[in-house]
């Protein structure tokens, strides 16, 4: 039986140690990059023309040895703050600014990406008009006070110094230095520059490009950077998949809106590229992938939030698979705050989860684009392949037209009788079935025995074709299934072509022997049962490709 | 099962014609839509018969993975159709073409669904083929979208 006596009460204010808390604020995953640019974006909330970012390494250590830096600055010439600005700035949870577009989404972003790279944040600032204020939060100084501890004022001779440094020709500004950096497995400085260097233009690519943003790696500007290449995109022709000869940028997807939450009508602008194929650069390969950014960690979708990079090259769990046809893939996805949800967005803005619902949408419309840039990665490589004289069938051709088929067989009879007979129905074979001029060049200059042909009638899968002088030569039909799915799907694989080149050769050659040599039945009739027989067959095999075939393909996770 | 309601009886598409249409049911009570396309003798009555008869239908199935909601809150469903055409290749067994305007209506549909009033959730599942790159398999799929949307929104 419920008891609803009352129960006491008691209200209490929850404890929290400072120290413990604001460590482990420290400790959400952080890299020095994602670190600085979440302290680069309050300068651009405080609408900076100029950011500048730059480390002090130990004297006397090598750039690139681990656990080198002695401090990080970030400096910038935007609105400044005064003593309140200071202390709303350090406030756990700063309060929420009124721009719409703000980059900022819990207020805990500077505190935590500067405790996650040292454990003490200095802030100098200073408003138009005004003099240069500054705090200190020092983790130390948390730990020995037991409280949450910060130390304004105390501008000194060193202070100064670093002000005139960045600032000198300022109005207002803020400059941010982290020290006490953290000594265990802290990445080089030299690596922080170097990803700083190849990234920094990407995640404020529009910052730069449109608001005239201004950051600066030991004082020179980086340049913006389109992941996309849209402007080159832009000048060539959509992407044609069975055309395109990897050679250029071209539109996959023009920017369009998908929804990614009906109900509160949240959408999101996607647009894709395809970028160049390296391997049809032949020796400008390198160049070109490091020119566009092309392998392993640089396809996908890029997240932009707010004009700002906030996921780079995702692949959203699988709607861009892990396969190397997709190496061109380069999307975009332009939201704004209001998908923050949809898209659990974490505090270091650095990780994305779409929400069911979210994936479902994009992943709609991401399946056509990604079979065209897988498509059309494959058609440039065929076509370097045909470039280099390596292409599979050519290989296969090569291959077959070196077996040497019998003309006869130990149980065939090998009387004169016999052989005039086979002579008559060679001939009489070269006059109903020939073979066409162009078929004749081919297998003299380049024993291609092996034809594929647009369309045969009845839709039979194969059909001979033969000269005396010559042999025999099969035409395989392009409009049926079995081309266009099995041969279509190992057109790479010279190996598979051999074997499939074998099969319907030795077919074809088969059947124009056996008209030859089964000579108690005439050659018409023989030639009629082999048309009923190749009929069949084709419908045979039409229903293993779509049966058999393309569910082994399917099973094996190609 | 829902009340029928807002069907459009008497006309080919309902009927059964074996020509090729592109579906979309809707309810406005649930929010959700689901695109199909069939060729069949009995055409989109045919269809539906069969989505609402069967408790493990594609249209139920989606109803509860993707719609968010459960099937009883379904108390509505209006069904919009558009003929594709009497070419053969919009009305053979082979429906490459038909799957092609199939899937390129939802994702037309994806942009704007939260724009309606109501909204809707589409919960088909679809996939494309080669035959969406051709410009007028697109032109077909724009047309119906925005046709539906005008039908949705009267």
């Amino acid at each position: 039986m419920r008891d609803d006596r009352l129960v006491d009460q008691e209200q209490r204010l929850g404890r929290f140690d400072a120290f413990r808390v604001l460590n482990a604020l420290g400790h959400i995953g952080y890299t020095p990059v994602s670190a600085i640019f979440d302290i680069v974006d309050n300068a651009v909330a405080a609408k900076a023309t100029r950011v500048d970012i730059d480390f002090e390494l130990e004297p006397g250590v090598a750039e690139n040895r681990r656990n080198n830096v002695h401090r990080y600055v970030i400096a910038d010439n935007g609105v400044g703050m005064d003593r309140n600005g200071l202390d709303n700035a350090l406030q756990l949870g700063s309060k929420e600014t009124s721009d719409e577009e703000s980059l900022s989404k819990f207020g805990m972003g500077l505190k935590s990406a500067a405790l996650s790279q040292g454990n003490r944040l200095s802030i100098l600032s200073r408003r138009a008009h005004s003099q240069v204020d500054k705090v200190v939060l020092d983790l130390d100084v948390v730990r020995e006070s037991g409280s949450y501890m910060l130390m304004f004022g105390g501008v000194n001779g060193e202070d100064r110094a670093l002000w005139a440094k960045y600032l000198s020709d300022a109005e207002s500004g803020t400059v941010v230095a982290i020290d006490k950096v953290h000594k265990i497995n802290h990445p080089s400085g030299k690596n922080t520059r170097e990803q700083l260097e190849k990234e920094v233009g990407v995640y404020y690519y529009y910052f730069i490009k449109d608001d005239g943003l201004e950051v600066r790696l030991d004082g020179v500007a980086a340049d913006a950077l389109d992941p996309l290449f849209e402007e080159e995109a832009e000048a060539n022709a959509q992407l044609d998949p069975s055309t395109w000869d990897g050679r250029t940028v071209g539109w996959s997807q023009r920017p369009t809106t998908v929804t990614l939450d009906p109900e509160r009508n949240i959408k999101a602008t996607v647009s894709v590229t395809q970028l160049p194929h390296p391997p049809t650069f032949g020796k400008e390969a390198k160049a070109i992938r490091e020119r566009y950014m092309i392998g392993a960690g640089h396809y996908g979708f890029y997240v932009y939030r707010n004009k700002r990079l906030i996921s780079w090259a995702d692949r959203f769990q699988g709607i861009v698979p892990y396969d190397i046809g997709y190496y061109s893939f380069r999307g975009r996805l332009l939201i704004t705050d209001e998908a923050d949800e949809v898209l659990n967005i974490d505090v270091k803005k650095s990780r994305v989860l779409l929400s069911d619902e979210a994936y479902r949408a994009l992943d709609d419309l991401a399946y056509e684009l990604r079979l065209k840039s897988k498509s059309a990665w494959e058609n440039a490589a065929r076509l370097r392949r045909e470039e280099l004289g390596a292409d599979a069938d050519q290989q296969a051709n090569e291959i077959i037209d070196d077996v040497d088929l019998p003309e006869t067989l130990p149980t065939d009879p090998d009387d004169a009788k016999s052989e005039e007979e086979r002579g008559q129905r060679s001939k009489r074979q070269e006059q109903r079935t020939p073979m066409k001029s162009a078929e004749k060049d081919d297998v003299r200059q380049r024993g291609q025995r092996v034809h594929f042909v647009d369309h045969l009638d009845d839709n039979v899968l194969w059909e001979r074709a033969h000269d005396a002088e010559l042999g025999t030569v099969v035409r395989l039909n392009k409009s049926h299934r079995f081309v266009r799915d099995v041969y279509g799907y190992f057109q790479n694989d010279a190996l598979v072509t051999v074997v499939l080149h074998s099969i319907f050769y030795g077919l074809a050659y088969s059947e124009g022997y056996a008209v030859r040599a089964i000579q108690n039945y005439s050659d018409e009739e023989l030639e009629k049962l082999f048309l009923r027989f190749r009929e069949i067959a084709s419908q045979m095999f039409g229903r293993f490709a779509s049966e058999a075939i393309e569910k082994a393909i399917e099973q094996s996770g190609a | 099962m829902p009340e029928a309601r807002g069907l459009l009886l008497g006309d080919a598409h309902f009927i059964g014609s074996r020509r090729g249409i592109v579906y979309i049911g809707c309810s406005r009570s649930a929010s959700v839509a689901y695109i199909g396309q069939t060729a069949g003798q009995t055409g989109v009555l045919g269809r539906w018969a069969h989505h609402l008869s069967s408790s493990t239908s594609s249209f139920w199935r989606r109803i509860e993975e993707r719609g968010g909601c459960e099937p009883g809150a379904i108390e509505d469903l209006a069904v919009f159709a558009s003929g594709l055409g009497v070419e053969p290749h919009w009305n053979g067994v082979e429906s490459s073409h038909r799957e092609a305007v199939e899937y390129l209506v939802q994702v037309r549909l994806q942009a704007v669904c939260g724009d309606l009033d109501p909204f809707l959730r589409i919960i088909s599942h679809v996939r494309p083929n080669l035959t969406c790159q051709l410009p007028f398999v697109r032109t077909r799929a724009e047309a119906i979208a925005a046709e539906f949307v005008a039908w949705y929104e009267v």
